[in-house]
Order: C-alpha cells, then sequence, then structure tokens
C-alpha cells in the first residue's frame, strides 16, 4: 500500500487516538449487544484523564519504565506497519512490546502480575506463529515482504487466503485478550494480570498501548484489501463485530486449552491455506 | 596465507606443549598472550584470504598410527572403566579401519583444504575459544590447587584449539576422522576433568555416543572407496550422484547429527554441559558441537534438495522446536543453555540442509553469533556458580541487585539471542524469509518453514521467563553491590560483550561481507544478501539501518532503566490479595518433556533410520 508520507505520518501521530475512539465504539457497540446502553463513545479519553489526575504511585521505577517501554514499543510497531516495512520484522517488533509487558510484570512480586505474565507469554505462543504465517502468505501473493509492496493489481488477498483471515481473527482474539481467550488478563480469576501493578499515570501507558493494539491488528486486517481501500475497511468492520461478537457470546477457556485449539485446529488451517499458497503460485 | 593456516593448526600445539612443561607460573602468560596471538592470526588468516587453497602435509603414516593408539586408548579406557558400549564401538572401529585401510583409495589431493568456510570457522574458534582459554586461566585456580592439574588443563585447553583448527581446515576425510576422534576425545578428558563419578559418567556416555559417529564416518569411509573411489571433499563435490547414490554421504551426515546432539543423542552435550567444569561447557557449546552444521553445510550442495537433504532438514527441524521445548521444563541455569544450544544446533543443521544460498548465509550467521552468545552464558554460569554456588534459575531471582555487571551481561546474552538486530535474531529471520523464498521451489519447505516459527516463538518464551527472573527487583531503593571478581574473567565476558554489540551495529556489511560472500563461494553463485551503508538489501524487502538504530536502543533500555529513578512519587506494595503476609510465588515450569520424552525418542531414532532411507533412495 501507498499513501502519501504526510497522511502515513498524520495516523502514526495520531494512532493512539485512533485506537481510544476504536476502544470507545467497542465499548458501546458491545454494550449494545447486551441490551445497555452502554458509556458515551469518548469514555476511553475520559477515563485517560480521571487516570492522570489520581495520585501516582509505582512499585519501582524500573516497573514503571518498563510499562512505558511496552508503551513506545507499541507505538514503532504500529509506525512500522503504517510506514511499511518487513512484516516479519514487524510482528516481531510487536513481539517484543508485549515481551516487555511480560518483563515488567516480572520484575515485581506479585503472584498475579507473574501468574499473568506467564500466561501472557503462552497466549503468545498461540497467535504469534499465526501472525507469522499469514505474514508468509502474504509473502507468496506479493512476493515481497514489506508492507509498502502489498499491491498488485487484480490481486485481493482474502479471497487467496481465506482460511489465514480465519487464523487472523482467532490470533486478533487472543491478541486484544477476548473472551474466549482472555486467561491473561482473567479479571475475575487473577484480576488483570500484568497489569496489576500499573497505577496513574503508569497504568495510563498500559492503558494506551492497548489502543494502538487495535490500530495495529486492524491495519494488519487492512492488509487482507489488497489496495483496495474501501474494501480494507469494509473487512476491519466485519473483523471488528465479529470478534465482538464472540467476546459477547463465549465463556472463557483454560490457556492449556487456547493453546490446544491454536495448534490443533486454527494452525492446520493457516497451514492448508499456505499450501494452497503455493499450489496455485 | 598458506603458513597462516599451518601457524593456526601447529602454533597451538606447541603452545599446549609449552603450558604444559612450562616452569612455576610461565603457563599464565604464554596462554593469555598464545590465545591472543591465535584470535589475531585467525582475523589476518580471513582478511588475507583470496581464492581456497590446497596444501600437502606429509602426515598420512602419524595419522594413521596416532588413529590406533587412539582407539586402542578407547578400547582400554572401556576395559577400565568397565564401559561395555566404550570397548565395543572401539574395537568395532579397529576392525573396520583396518578393514579400510586395504582398500583406501589413492588420490592426490591436497589434504588440507582452505575455503572462506574455513577460514570463518578459524575466527570462531579462536576468537571464542581464545576468549574461553584467558576465561580458564582464571578459572582453573579456583578449581584446582595441583599446579601439575592447572598446567594439564590448559595445555589441553590449548590443543583443542589446534585440533578444531585442524579439523575445519582437512580436505582429506580420513584425516578427517582422526581429528573428530580426537574432539571425541577431547570432550571425554574435559568432562571427566574432575574425577567424580557424575563427571565419569557423563564423560562414557559422551565417549560412546560420538563413537556411533566415528562407527558411521567409518561406515562412509569404506562405502566412498567401493562407491565413489575418492574420500576428499573437493572430490566429492565433481561427483554425479544421480548415478552413484547417496548413501555412504547419509552415514557422514549420520555423524554429524550426532556431533551436533540431535534428540535421542542430546544427553551426552547435556552431560557435558551439566558437568561441573564450566569450561568444558563452554568450549563444547561454543566451538566443538559446530562440527555439526559445518560438516553439513560442506555437504550441503550435495545434499540439498535430494530426499537425504530432505530427512536432514527434517530432523533438524523437529529438533529446534522440541529441544525448545525441552528447555522450558528445565530449571537449572546450565541445561536450559544446553537444550537452547541444541536446539539452535538443529536449525542450523536444518538452514545447512535446505541449502539455498539464503539459508546457508543464515546457517552461519547462527554459528557464528550463537557461539559468541553462548560462550558469554556459559562463561556467565560458571562466574555465578563460583560467586554465589547459584545454580538454578530460581536462585537467579533479583540477581541484578547482587550482581549488577553479571546479571547485564547474562541480560545482554540473551537478548543477543533472541531480539533485533543481533545476529542471531537476524538469522532466524533470514531463516523465515529465506524458507518462505524458496517455498514455491518444494512444497516440503512448508514445513520448515512451521518448525522455523514455532521455534523461535517458543525461544522467545524461554528467554523471557529467565531474563525476567534475573532482572526483578525487590524494591526502589535496593541497593547495589558491584561484585569484584577475577580479571580474566571480565576481560573475556567484556570483550564477548563489546563484539556483540559492535557487531549489531553492524551487522548488515557483516553479514554481506563475511557470511553472504561465503555463502555464495561455496554455491558458485552471485550473493543474494547485499548490504548498503549500514542497511541490509535483499531481493523481496529491505532493513533500514534506522530499524537497526532503533531496535538497538529498544532492546537495550530496558537494561539501562534498570538504574534509573524516577524521584519524587509515593512508593507502594505490591497487592497480595488481601494477606498480610507477603507471597512468594513464581512458575517457570513446564514438564514437557515429562510429557512427551519418551515417544519423542523412540519418533527420533526413526527418523534417524530415515535418514539412512533416505540416503539409499536418493
Amino acid at each position: 500500500m501507498s499513501q502519501s508520507p504526510l497522511v502515513v505520518l498524520l495516523l502514526v501521530i495520531f494512532a493512539p487516538l485512533i485506537g481510544g475512539v476504536i476502544y470507545g465504539v467497542e465499548r458501546v457497540v458491545k454494550a449494545r449487544m447486551q441490551n445497555r446502553v452502554g458509556p458515551p463513545l469518548l469514555q476511553p479519553f475520559f477515563d485517560l484523564f480521571k487516570l492522570a489526575d489520581k495520585r501516582v504511585m509505582s512499585i519501582h521505577s524500573y516497573h514503571a519504565s518498563l510499562g512505558v517501554l511496552h508503551f513506545l514499543a507499541a507505538w514503532v510497531a504500529t509506525a512500522m506497519i503504517l510506514y511499511g516495512f518487513d512484516l516479519i520484522l514487524v510482528i516481531f517488533m510487536h513481539l517484543l512490546s508485549t515481551a516487555l509487558l511480560v518483563m515488567g510484570a516480572y520484575s515485581v512480586r506479585s503472584i498475579y502480575s507473574h501468574i499473568g505474565a506467564t500466561r501472557e507469554l503462552i497466549a503468545m505462543l498461540s497467535h504469534e506463529p499465526l501472525f507469522l504465517l499469514t505474514g508468509v502468505g502474504f509473502f507468496l501473493v506479493y512476493g515481497s515482504f514489506e508492507v509498502s509492496s502489498f499491491s498488485k493489481e487484480g490481486v485481493t488477498p482474502l479471497l487467496l487466503m481465506p482460511l489465514l483471515f480465519i487464523a487472523t481473527i482467532f490470533a486478533i482474539l487472543i491478541k486484544l485478550k477476548k473472551s474466549p481467550f482472555d486467561a491473561a488478563e482473567a479479571h475475575q480469576e487473577i484480576i488483570g494480570g500484568a497489569e496489576i501493578e500499573y497505577s496513574g499515570i503508569f497504568f495510563e501507558a498500559i492503558y494506551t498501548a492497548k489502543w494502538l493494539e487495535y490500530v495495529f491488528v486492524y491495519a494488519f486486517v487492512f492488509l487482507f484489501g489488497g489496495g483496495s481501500l474501501l474494501l480494507g475497511f469494509i473487512l476491519c468492520l466485519i473483523v471488528f463485530l465479529i470478534v465482538n461478537l464472540i467476546d459477547n457470546s463465549t465463556a472463557r477457556v483454560t490457556y492449556q486449552d487456547m493453546t490446544k485449539i491454536t495448534y490443533k485446529y486454527i494452525m492446520p488451517l493457516a497451514f492448508l491455506n499456505i499450501l494452497y499458497l503455493i499450489y496455485i503460485g | 596465507m598458506g603458513t597462516l593456516v599451518l601457524l593456526l593448526i601447529f602454533l597451538p600445539f606447541i603452545l599446549s606443549l609449552a603450558i604444559f612443561f612450562s616452569k612455576d607460573n610461565y603457563e599464565k602468560p604464554i596462554s593469555i598472550g598464545g590465545a591472543i596471538f591465535l584470535a589475531i592470526l585467525s582475523i589476518s588468516a580471513w582478511q588475507n584470504f583470496g581464492e581456497p587453497i590446497f596444501l600437502h602435509l606429509p602426515l598420512d603414516i602419524f595419522i594413521i598410527v596416532a588413529d590406533f593408539v587412539l582407539l586402542g586408548y578407547f578400547l582400554i579406557q572401556g576395559y577400565k572403566k568397565d564401559s561395555l558400549p566404550v570397548s565395543l564401538l572401539a574395537l568395532l572401529q579397529i576392525v573396520m579401519f583396518i578393514y579400510f585401510l586395504f582398500i583406501a583409495p589413492s588420490v592426490d589431493v591436497g589434504d588440507i583444504y582452505v575455503d572462506s568456510l574455513s577460514t570463518i570457522m578459524y575466527l570462531l574458534i579462536n576468537i571464542v575459544g581464545g576468549l574461553i582459554v584467558i576465561y580458564a586461566v582464571g578459572y582453573i585456580e579456583d578449581e584446582s590447587s595441583d599446579k601439575k592439574k592447572q598446567k594439564y588443563f590448559l595445555s589441553l585447553l590449548m590443543a583443542f584449539l589446534g585440533v578444531m583448527n585442524f579439523l575445519v581446515s582437512v580436505n582429506n576425510i580420513e584425516w578427517f576422522f582422526f581429528l573428530f576422534e580426537v574432539t571425541t576425545l577431547a570432550s571425554y578428558l574435559l568432562i571427566r576433568f574432575r574425577g567424580d563419578s557424575i563427571s565419569i559418567e557423563n564423560s562414557l556416555r559422551a565417549l560412546w555416543m560420538n563413537q556411533i559417529g566415528g562407527v558411521a564416518i567409518l561406515v562412509f569411509l569404506i562405502g566412498a572407496s567401493y562407491e565413489y573411489g575418492t574420500i576428499h571433499f573437493t572430490e566429492l563435490l565433481k561427483l554425479d550422484f544421480a548415478t552413484l547414490g547417496l548413501l555412504p554421504v547419509a552415514f557422514l551426515a549420520i555423524a554429524a547429527l550426532i556431533k551436533g546432539a540431535m534428540i535421542p543423542f542430546d544427553k551426552w552435550l547435556l552431560g557435558a554441559m551439566v558437568a561441573p567444569t564450566p569450561v568444558s561447557a563452554i568450549l563444547h557449546s561454543a566451538t566443538m558441537v559446530k562440527i555439526a552444521p559445518f560438516l553439513i553445510i560442506k555437504l550441503s550442495v550435495i545434499i540439498s534438495g535430494t530426499y537425504l537433504g530432505f530427512a536432514i532438514s527434517f530432523i533438524g527441524g523437529v529438533v529446534f522446536v522440541l529441544a525448545a521445548a525441552y528447555a522450558l521444563s528445565k530449571s537449572y541455569f546450565k541445561e536450559i543453555l544446553a537444550y537452547s544450544t541444541i536446539s539452535l544446533l538443529g536449525l542450523m543443521i536444518m538452514l545447512g540442509a535446505i541449502g539455498t544460498n539464503l539459508a546457508l548465509s543464515a546457517a552461519l550467521m547462527l554459528i557464528v553469533f550463537h557461539g559468541i552468545s553462548k560462550a558469554l552464558l556459559f562463561m556467565e554460569a560458571g562466574i555465578l556458580e563460583k560467586l554465589f554456588g547459584a545454580k538454578t534459575i530460581d536462585k537467579y531471582g533479583e540477581l541484578i541487585q547482587k550482581a549488577p555487571i553479571n546479571a547485564m551481561l547474562i541480560a545482554l546474552g540473551f537478548i543477543s539471542v533472541t531480539l533485533p538486530p543481533f545476529g542471531a535474531f537476524l538469522a532466524k529471520w533470514l531463516a523465515l524469509e529465506s524458507i518462505s523464498f524458496g517455498l514455491k521451489d518444494s512444497i516440503f519447505s512448508s514445513l520448515f518453514l512451521v518448525f522455523t516459527i514455532v521455534g523461535s516463538v517458543i525461544f522467545m518464551l524461554l528467554y523471557f521467563r529467565v531474563l525476567g527472573a534475573i532482572l526483578s527487583k525487590r524494591g526502589e531503593d535496593v541497593g547495589f553491590r558491584v561484585e569484584r571478581y577475577k580479571n580474566t574473567y571480565k576481560f573475556s565476558t567484556y570483550a564477548l560483550g563489546a563484539i556483540l554489540l559492535f557487531s549489531s551495529i553492524n551487522i548488515a556489511p557483516l553479514s554481506e561481507h563475511l557470511f553472504s560472500q561465503t555463502a555464495s563461494a561455496l554455491l558458485g553463485e552471485e550473493k543474494i544478501l547485499l548490504s548498503s551503508g549500514l542497511s541490509f538489501v535483499l531481493p523481496f524487502t529491505n532493513i533500514s539501518f534506522w530499524y537497526i538504530l532503533l531496535s538497538f536502543a529498544l532492546m537495550l533500555s530496558p537494561l539501562l532503566l534498570y538504574f534509573f529513578h524516577i524521584n519524587e512519587i509515593d512508593r507502594t506494595k505490591e497487592y497480595q490479595g488481601g494477606e498480610r503476609m507477603e507471597l512468594n510465588f513464581n512458575s517457570y515450569f513446564f514438564d514437557i518433556e515429562g510429557a512427551i520424552g519418551k515417544r519423542t525418542t523412540q519418533a527420533m531414532i526413526l527418523c534417524f533410520i530415515a535418514v539412512m532411507v533416505a540416503g539409499g533412495l536418493s
């Protein structure tokens, strides 16, 4: 995809805000699905200001700064995908941002934080191969790993990689910690997991990093539309609705089951699609 | 160039003798000076390298005699230590070797052949190995008070460097067999150095397992004498294997797989690592086991694209995933390192057997950078054992408070294996992309793709788990006590750290001029991986300098931030779920080996048989 540099720059700069709006919409949509009115659209931003007002507390500076670094790495990963870097490197950068969150969680002596971090790593084990396989799928379609060269006349990746599209939806569910794959934060059970020890302004970093995740994953979905803006947006919308529908209608599975589901069913699906791409190529 | 090669091969032996017979405390300056000199020699060999050269050495008779002496020694050891497999295998080898001598073909080709692959190995062996020798000078003082024993140990290490230098420059596979057996001997002697019962047991296991490798090479030698009429690497490349068949080559490859400790032969390397002497652990992981990918890379032109190549890649790929998963179920630090070594060896072997230009570049990159990182990590493991007696990772918790410098170096070691822009990471990335690049040529590659992806992610999981433990912190105002330890330790670990940092920034030009160059020379092709300035240029992608710089900053900041304090904010305690007592908890354990270990061992034995069958078929 090639847009003008200015547009990309603006997108990168405002990525957290865009993510915030997506989150706001999500909360409204979710509420409507449950027959609630739901919060106002800009509720995430109100929360943001409220968090900034809170008394600043931290366990120790290292923990706090790793949270900030997690946010920065997430931003870099988002910028990289928008600027059209090598997709595999983008995915690894994204993985790194998760790893920084995990390091932060391990750096304190909190049991919930530790369990959360371990589960976060296991979640990574489940979703990251799916993202990577999808990345290879794009390579097979376009003959290049660079996102900036992902456009070819008359080629719609969605039609060539439908199974990888399904795999991506699963990867997104796991990545965004949506039910049924939300064991990593599992509020009722481990009270937020890796994020629990962050508060106030430092939690803000974690909170906005989550918004960046939204931009990241939907930018990823956007790639399935090929060069077409319209199709890209429609796909994002569809995935958005599917993700929220699943989130609303399923119960949490254990992290063991999560790995089993991804490795037994989703990975083979993705693999079949890769074989198909090789075959037709 | 010829002189340089001869110096690299024979100087270590002379130094070794000098150390052994030195008076008073002279062994230290000789070892340190010699190690540095060898490192410089290896660099100049690399710089002066132009075209591959052949050398003739009149050592044939010597090698045959030495072979018999060596095998006789194994036989005696097996008898003395009451180990049936050792003596039986030694006997079998003697018989086979005699048989081989009767049918050995005589071809007048140089017995020494130095190509750019050898020069890369020289760099690894002499720089990393040399630093290990320097480390050992300090280490052996703590280990044993007996001066004789100290000198013996150092001279053993020095001679080992010579053997390795020799091994990577031979062309005659009969000589290769001898040197292979000498490295086996070196493992045996180094592992049992301490002489307690565990060491002896591990050393005997290493001995018989590696002797199976020796038998496999002898099968090759006999088979090659009949089928190919030549036993020189360079001559083999000229043959037409479509008509001759690859069965003998399959056995040579099996020898490599055993040296590379592919499951089910993993236990010998594990024994070497867990044996009390850390130095032997370092030598094994950083240099000796690299014989395996080295040999596969040498054969890659012959085997790539055949059933045999596929079978070997398959074993490599499976081991990459399995050993990484096994490492997850270990808590003993050196065991974790051992399994991650085996795992990465699997990846190197897989890439070597795939044998495309980029795959070979990635394999070479891994050989070198894995060697550097693992040497650093094992040295640190040794230092920590010496300083705190800490061996398991739950003891490594909050290590950074007790030993900030060492914790930083360990963290650097881990980061350099997993994260951009370090060589090992970029090698994995290159592996993934080069396999994708070759997907359309062979549908089998899709399997290797999955192995690479899953293995890399397990690696992340593995290392961040350990890293998290090491870098944890009790509270804001913890005091640091900068640990005091020996200068030789400091020198060797700092040097490795500096090499890692330097090469990560310059990774693109290094990759082009060292790895891509060599891979292309082996295949006789144009270079595919290029660099411009500090950026990578590949046909299907680029990595800009900005990415390298940015990721460098992002990777290192978690380490430096540790010492950064935000003042004037309130501190709080962790949430303990309302309990008043402090809970201490960690969950680092996944019992994967326990769950699947038995079945996978059986499956891997089948894979080894498949290698032979594949060799027969292709």
